[in-house]
């Protein structure tokens, strides 16, 4: 079940978020072993990424609050 | 620091400069979280995500690469998919609860009915909306419903095989409306 076969019938619900944590743990463990494989999957990533940036809801700013959080949680 | 690219931004964060971090979000933030409360609709969850995102960005810079995407689609990539895992976990907790409170109702709204035509933009919607209705359904259940493939196929009573393909064709399909401008 881990071919290439197999892996590349997944990569386009992958692209989506589509799959079960088990598939996508199985799919990107392929892509970095196989850069030609990732390659294939380039143009879905970005197909993906112009439907999520679609959704973004243009009222939502990014709060002084929150990066206080971030900030918090990355200072060393 | 604001006249900086994207990538160099990025690279300087990957050396630990920290003001690079926080331009990074002062750029991105609003749409990292924009887009996480789109999916989950709950803006204390939202803001869990993004924080998530930019922590994850700092103390791992190597998983951004520019070669395969810019900044942007990889921050919100990564937003998307930690929506979708958390959206997953809280549905699984919502329809635990419901069992114990022997609620029968196998009737859930949710945001992958019709909602999403007026959540997304106008280039967006006229790309889905020139695709197969099968197609434009399984993509539409499956990115904008965070549903898995074989959860699609449990919804449409359909084969996980057939949603697999509907969804490989809905995205080679969409290539050319929505890559030609190369915006990303």
């Amino acid at each position: 079940m881990t071919g290439r076969a197999d892996v590349g019938s997944l990569l386009g619900a992958y692209a989506l978020d589509a799959l079960s944590r088990e598939e996508r743990r199985r799919v990107d463990a392929a892509l970095d072993a196989d850069p030609q494989l990732a390659e294939s999957v380039a143009l879905d990533l970005r197909v993906a990424a112009v439907l999520a940036e679609g959704l973004v809801d243009p009222a939502a700013r990014a709060s002084t609050v929150l990066w206080r959080r971030i900030d918090a949680a990355t200072r060393p | 620091m604001t006249a900086l690219s994207d990538e160099a931004l990025a690279a300087a964060a990957a050396t630990g400069d920290h003001g690079a971090l926080e331009e990074v979000y002062r750029r991105h933030g609003g749409a990292v979280l924009g887009l996480a409360r789109r999916v989950l609709r709950q803006p204390g969850l939202a803001e869990e995500v993004t924080q998530e995102v930019f922590v994850r960005f700092w103390r791992d810079p190597g998983r951004f690469d520019p070669q395969r995407a810019p900044l942007r689609a990889f921050l919100l990539r990564d937003a998307h998919g930690r929506a979708v895992d958390l959206l997953r976990t809280e549905t699984a907790r919502r329809a635990r609860e419901e069992r114990e409170h022997a609620r029968a109702s196998d009737q859930v709204p949710g945001p992958e009915q019709e909602v999403w035509t007026s959540l997304v933009s106008e280039r967006v919607r006229t790309a889905l909306e020139s695709l197969p209705a099968t197609e434009r359904e399984a993509v539409v259940l499956a990115f904008y419903g965070g549903l898995t493939y074989q959860e699609v196929a449990r919804r449409l009573g359909e084969p996980e095989g057939t949603v697999k393909s509907r969804i490989r064709r809905g995205l080679d399909r969409l290539r050319g409306p929505l890559l030609q401008e190369g915006v990303t």
